[in-house]
This record gives structure tokens, sequence and C-alpha cells, in this order.
């Protein structure tokens, strides 16, 4: 890869389109530009070789036999963890392979022994795998947001007092694109006694966290987020509060014993991983965080940085825009979320700026009804950039939309 | 055949490998006259930590003799050894163990072996050992009161560490280092726990052959050239004494799998000159496997040995690992404990880069957690370009 030096160019143009053939897509020839990376990121060549490699060259299940692929693949899956864990500063028994971060927070939502008589603290921009799991099995407060989208750290710590179980944050949201002050507020819900749960589905591909230096007890991502495969996606919980969750899937592979009438769950993470995993996904996943790690997370961070400026002060200019969170200066991912004013249907925007301008973008409530209902009233309309986008995409977008606005409001 | 009657003509005999032995094992591997259900066999499963696993079964006499024979250049441990009962410790990787001992639910009886040997538990994943483990080790240590360690020296400054916290000094008996080579930094923990006069040697064995050289008390290490008809190759020709080779074993013991001019895949150099300690067998010196090396444009930048000499034994360093990923990339993980300073791995990045060549992009990363191999063994320099550049057929 050969990388250029401004900030709001990670990859070259050469190397994005050779490493992302998706790029040189054209729709009714319009070269396709993709502003959709929150809901799920493209994934470069070598993430794909992964997989095929393993389904071409290995094919085997893991931990189920004596021969030579099982014992490859066996290999790989759990090299695959330890990479994991050592990407997030964890050890390797500490992570456990899911679908996605739905699941994940699922499996802690579920595991822990709580009900309706503990408060489980959330954000109010939650995503709804965030939210749901814990408003089914608790009492959940919601921690404002100011006018500007950020979190009230003075109604957070009013809510500490209430003596929070679980406090469950999302660093980054795929609504507003603000990240949380994330120490800060691991600190405060330690001191105040509650476990910390992490979404991290949004700020993963873009920052570095190290979960044992901030004392998170449980963290969730995705892998489709970061250049990654579908359908593979990562908990991350302390051993101490591991053991103690109770899995929520029963099966094969996650039992050292099992009589007519017991059983007994092998170790951690084991346990947690019942049934056929997707293994050919660890490859992949394994295989972004390698393709990460070679651009680098000063160089991803300063690059969406860049970006999120660029959207930002190009839509303060528009007042044709209603955006969420708005604000250049605060820290955020480039996600921007916005209506066009006069216009209720952003879905039929988003299929506009598909069809007639090549331009993927995502409309709808974002998996955060009550924020965006709350800030919108209403659908709004999702640009979130990765590594692969660059200026010439913004200005394509708000070129675009400039054009639009001059039919549609 | 009978051309072959001097070593010169030996030497035209190609050479064996790994694979020859898994892809031919049993029905062209066991010598005439055995068969599997023969009962003075053992099996000596290998762990695959280079991921090439192998299942060698040899007659137990037969390993015992080149274990004994290799000890004579450490009498006292010779001697030890010999001495019946034996109360053995042995702290390993649980795929060079006997017993499913990583399982935590076991006993210390399920652990006993016949010999009197107590397999310790521990976790594939070295440093994911739950407490609740390494307190059990510590207990069993006391009550087992070892006359002999035969550890994995990674493994037992693992548990050291964890001893020391809890101002428990084991019983002191002599050591045998084993399964992966000793780091300095292991080796210098180890050696605080137990005082520096504690008699501990390196033993450098393989599963397929059991052990093969071991280091005297006066701190050289030798091979055993009684058991072993030995060649060091370097360029396809027998090496200079000093030169890096690779070491090819004829076993001349007539077990039931005979191996000839087997490619080892380890690297040594040996020399010519006389030990103080005064034995015969030849001084050599390990530098690693082939495909752990570190490789730049397809030439040896480093061998695990000569990385674990710059980094040294630094009071301030527990555990390390280098990880080459590309011909350019490199990764040099350590885990430092409450003597480190900021800074104070400069000296080992600045001498590594000088090995590795200036360009070279070389991380240098602070971590509370280094994973083990799969095996459960760990190694402290590994290469994905010197595992390509082997498995193509590359010879020194």
């Amino acid at each position: 890869m050969n990388f250029n030096d401004t900030d709001l160019n990670c990859i070259d143009n050469v190397t994005g389109k050779e490493d992302f053939p998706i790029i040189s897509r054209e729709i009714d020839d319009n070269p396709l530009i993709y502003l959709d990376s929150a809901a799920t990121s493209l994934q470069p060549r070598q993430v794909v070789s992964e997989l095929s490699r393993y389904y071409l060259e290995i094919s085997a299940n893991i931990h189920r036999g004596k021969h030579y692929l099982s014992e490859e693949a066996s290999t790989d899956y759990e090299e695959g963890r330890y990479k994991v864990a050592q990407f997030i500063g964890c050890a390797g028994n500490e992570i456990v392979f899911v679908r996605n971060t739905t699941e994940a927070l699922n499996i802690v939502a579920g595991g822990l022994d709580i009900g309706k008589e503990d408060i489980v603290i959330a954000c109010t921009d939650s995503h709804h795998s965030n939210y749901l799991p814990w408003v089914a099995r608790a009492a959940v407060k919601l921690v404002r947001v100011d006018a500007h989208g950020a979190v009230d750290l003075d109604h957070y710590r009013e809510l500490l007092k209430l003596n929070p179980r679980v406090v469950t944050l999302t660093h980054c949201s795929n609504v507003s694109g603000l990240y949380i002050p994330l120490e800060e507020m691991t600190r405060q819900a330690k001191e105040a006694g509650a476990l910390v749960v992490i979404d991290a589905a949004q700020s993963i591909p873009h920052r570095r966290l190290n979960v044992g230096r901030m004392d998170i007890d449980f963290l969730a991502f995705s892998a489709h987020k970061m250049l990654g495969p579908t359908g593979i996606g990562v908990l991350y919980g302390k051993q101490s509060h591991l053991k103690e969750l109770n899995p929520l899937c029963l099966g094969g592979g996650m039992v050292d014993w099992v009589d007519t009438s017991s059983y007994r769950t092998r170790k951690i993470p084991h346990k947690f991983e019942a049934g056929t995993p997707h293994i050919a996904g660890v490859y992949g996943l394994v295989a972004a965080i390698r393709y990460l790690e070679k651009i680098g997370f000063d160089r991803l961070e300063a690059h969406d940085l860049a970006l999120s400026k660029l959207m930002f002060s190009e839509a303060e200019e528009r007042d044709y825009l209603e955006v969420a969170a708005p604000g250049k200066h605060a820290d955020r991912c480039a996600i921007l979320s916005f209506k066009m004013k006069g216009n209720d249907d952003m879905g039929n925007i988003a299929r506009m700026l598909s069809d007639s301008f090549g331009i993927m973008c995502r409309s709808g409530h974002m998996c955060a009804q009550p924020y965006v209902d709350y800030s919108f009233n209403g659908d709004i309309l999702r640009a979130s950039c990765y590594l692969y986008n660059n200026k010439l995409d913004i200005m394509n977008l708000f070129q675009a939309l400039d054009q639009l606005q001059l039919v549609v409001s | 055949p009978e051309d072959i009657r001097t070593p010169g003509d030996f030497s035209k005999i190609p050479p064996t490998e790994k694979k020859h032995y898994r892809k031919n094992f049993p029905i062209d591997v066991l010598a005439k006259g055995y068969t599997l259900k023969d009962d003075r066999l053992s099996r000596f499963p290998s762990a695959g930590t280079t991921g090439e696993r192998l299942l060698t079964v040899e007659l137990g006499i037969i390993y015992m003799k080149r274990a004994v024979d290799s000890m004579s250049v450490y009498p006292l441990i010779h001697s030890i050894f010999n001495s019946q009962p034996l109360n053995q410790i042995r702290y390993a990787p649980p795929n060079c163990s006997d017993v499913e001992c990583a399982n935590p639910y076991s006993t210390m009886q399920d652990r006993l072996l016949r010999d009197g040997t107590l397999v310790l538990a521990v976790y594939h994943d070295l440093l994911t050992t739950p407490e609740v483990i390494l307190e059990q080790n510590m207990k069993e240590v006391e009550k087992h009161q070892p006359q002999l360690y035969f550890i994995d020296s990674t493994h037992l400054a693992f548990l050291m560490r964890y001893m020391r916290k809890h101002g428990y000094t084991p019983p002191k008996a002599p050591l045998l280092a084993s399964y992966t080579p000793c780091s300095n930094v292991s080796r210098r923990q180890v050696l605080e726990n137990f005082g520096r006069d504690v008699h501990f040697s390196e033993v450098v064995a393989m599963s397929e052959m059991g052990y093969v050289a071991m280091e005297c008390p006066v701190g050289g290490l030798h091979i055993n050239s009684k058991s072993y008809y030995l060649e060091f190759i370097c360029n396809g020709r027998p090496a200079e004494p000093g030169e890096m080779a690779e070491l090819y074993i004829t076993t001349l013991d007539n077990g039931c799998i005979p191996h000839i001019r087997y490619r080892t895949g380890d690297v040594y150099r040996f020399f010519d000159s006389q030990c103080l300690c005064g034995h015969e067998f030849p001084l050599i010196r390990i530098e690693g496997r082939l495909r752990n090396f570190l490789f730049r444009n397809g030439e040896i930048v480093l061998t695990p040995k000569e990385l674990d000499g710059i980094v040294g034994a630094p009071l301030w360093m527990d555990m390390y690992k280098m990880k080459q990923a590309d011909d350019d990339d490199f990764l040099f993980n350590f885990v430092p404990n409450d003597k480190y300073e900021e800074n104070n791995e400069k000296y080992i990045r600045e001498e590594l880069l000088q090995k590795l060549g200036a360009d070279a992009h070389l991380v240098m990363e602070k971590t509370d957690y280094i994973p083990t191999e799969r095996s459960g063994k760990f190694l402290a320099c590994i290469s994905s370009v010197g595992e390509k550049i082997y498995t193509k057929g590359f010879c020194l």
C-alpha cells in the first residue's frame, strides 16, 4: 500500500481501486461513491482473499477432529482470537466470537442476572442493539444530550447516584458520529460500582481502544464495520465476569461433560461459542485488523477527523440542511446525519442520490429511533465515510444535494 | 547399500524430513518386526508448534538411554535422574505433557504419573492461566517437594512471578529447562527465585528423538554424539566450526523408527574447542529454528538466539516476543514489570534497527499480554517471512 501525506486521503486512488474493486463500479455511468460505511464498510481484496482461502483450501470445522485440516483451521481460529485480544489489549480467553455487536450485547444483558428492579444507564442515542436488550430486562435510564448532541455529563452524574447495576455506553453514536468522553465516563461509572459495557461498533474502525487500561468490563464490536466480513463480531469480557456470565446458547462445542441429567460447560471463552461458528469470518476479521494496522490508527483517526470537519463545514454553509448534533469542532467521526428542510421523505432523497449521482447513503431511523424521532421527528439521511473516501467524495455529495434541494425542498 | 562406507558416501544419501515420517507412518517407518501393538513402545506426539505435527513411537528404553547419555554432561543431575523414587515436577505447555493438565477440574492425583512426576496444571495460553490454578500449583509444589524440576523456562518464570508476589519460595532442586529455547529474561527470573547457585541446565530435545543436547555445569551446551551420528550442513556441505549450519541426525541405537539424515530444521554452530567441564561431547550453540529466523530481502538478518542476545536479561522486563509479519514489518512486544522506566527499551530498538536495517518498520509495544502459540509453547521470535522461505525449501 502507498499512502500520501494529506489527512483527507488515507489511501491513494490507485491503492483504493486495487484493494477495493467496488470503488471502480459505475451506476448508470456515474462513478460509485460509497458513503454508508457506518452501516457496513467495504471489504478489501486482502479480506476476501482470506475468506476464499479458508473455503477453498481449508474448509474444515474447528475443535472437532484430529485430521490435518481440522487442526489447521483450529490453530488459525484460535490465533485469530489472540490477534483480536492483542488488538484491544486483553487476554485471549477474554475474547468471544459472536455474530455481531447485537449478539454480543444480548449475551451480556441476557447472561447477567438482572431484573426490572435493576437500574441500567444507557445513552439517549444508543443503537437499538444497546437499548432493547436492556429495556427488555431492566429499568433503563437514558442520559440526556444537549442541543449539540453531546452527552449531558451533569445528568449522567445524577443518574449514577441511583446506584445503577450496569452503565452501557455508546462510544460513538451511529447517528451523530459524536464520541463520548469514554475514559471519564467509565471511571465515574466504576466509582459508582456499576458494570461498564461499551458498544464500540462505530468507534473501533477508527480508534485504537485498550480495554485493560480503561477498566472496561464488556465491549462489543462487529467486523463488518472495520473492513471485515458480515456475520462475525467480538465480545470482550473480563475473565472474572465471563466466568460468571450465563451462556444464552447451549449445544456442541461448549461443554466438557454431558450425561443424561447434567452437563458441565467448558472454560471461557468456549462456553459462549456453541455450535459451528463463522470460521471463515475469523480469517476475514484477522485480515481486516492487519490491513488497518498496516495503515496505522494514527493515520486512520486523523483522516476520519479531517473528513468529519470537512463534512460539517460544508453542511453549515447550507441552510437547507438540518444537521444532527451540529458543531464542526466536536469530537466526532465522519458521520453526518441530516434532513433537508421542508422534505420529509429522506428515503426518496437517498434513492435519488444513489440512482442519479451514484452516491450510496443510508436513510431511515438508523436503528436509533427514540433519538432520531426526538431530534428530527422522522426519517433522516446519513453519510458516513471510511478510509477509502476522500475530499472529492464529500464535495460530490454536497454538489448533488445542492442540485436536489432546488427541486425537492 | 554396500557403497556407503565413508562419511562422504553417507552424505550422498538424500536427507529425510518430518513430512516423510508423517506421510509414511506407520507402515514405512517402523523397523522390521515392530507393530504398534508392541507394549514396549511409547507414543511421542509432536505439538505441531510449527504447523507440522508428527506422531512418533519408540521403545521407551531408547528415549531413556538417549536422555541418560545426554545427561552425562551434568553428573549431579545425571545421578539424581537415576535415583528412585524421584519426585519430579513437570511444568510445561499442556500439549507436551502426558495428561489433560489444562483441565481446571483435574486433581493432583489425576496428574501424578507412575514414575513420581507431578504435572502441574496450566492453560494452553499461558498468561490466561487463572489465579486459582496458580494457587493450586503453588500448594502442589510445596506438597510434592520435588527433587527435580523439568520445566519450560517461560512457564516457570510466569509461575515464579506469582510465587514471588505471594512471598513463596519453592523447594530448591535442580532444574532442567526444555520444550522451548530458554530466554535470558526467563532464566534470570527463575534464578532470582531459586538462587544463583541452583543447578540449572538447558536441554535441547525433540519429540521425535528425545534428548539431543544438554548444558553442562559451566554453561556449555553439549550435543549427544553417542546416541546419534551428527552432521552440521551448510550450503549442502559439512560446516566449518563456528559456522551456522542445519543439524542432520542419524540415530545409532536400533530404535523402532530409525532416522536417517533427518533434517531437524534447527540451526546450530558447533565448536571444536574443549569445554572447561572436560566432557567429550561437542560444544554447540543453538541459533533456533530456521523457520523462525528474521529475513530481509531473502537474507537472514537475525536468529532467535541473536535476538535474545540483544534483548539480554533486563530487570525491567518479564517477557518479550518479536514477530515479523512482512519483509519490512516487525513488532516487538514486551511485558514490563514495576522496575520499568520510560524508554528503557531504547537500546533494544537501536540495536535491532542496526540488524534489521534502518528502513525497517519496527514497532515496540508494551503490553501485559502476549499469547502463546496454539500448541501452548511460547516462542519469543516468529516470522511469517521465515516460515514462507523455509516452506519453499530454503536450506542453509
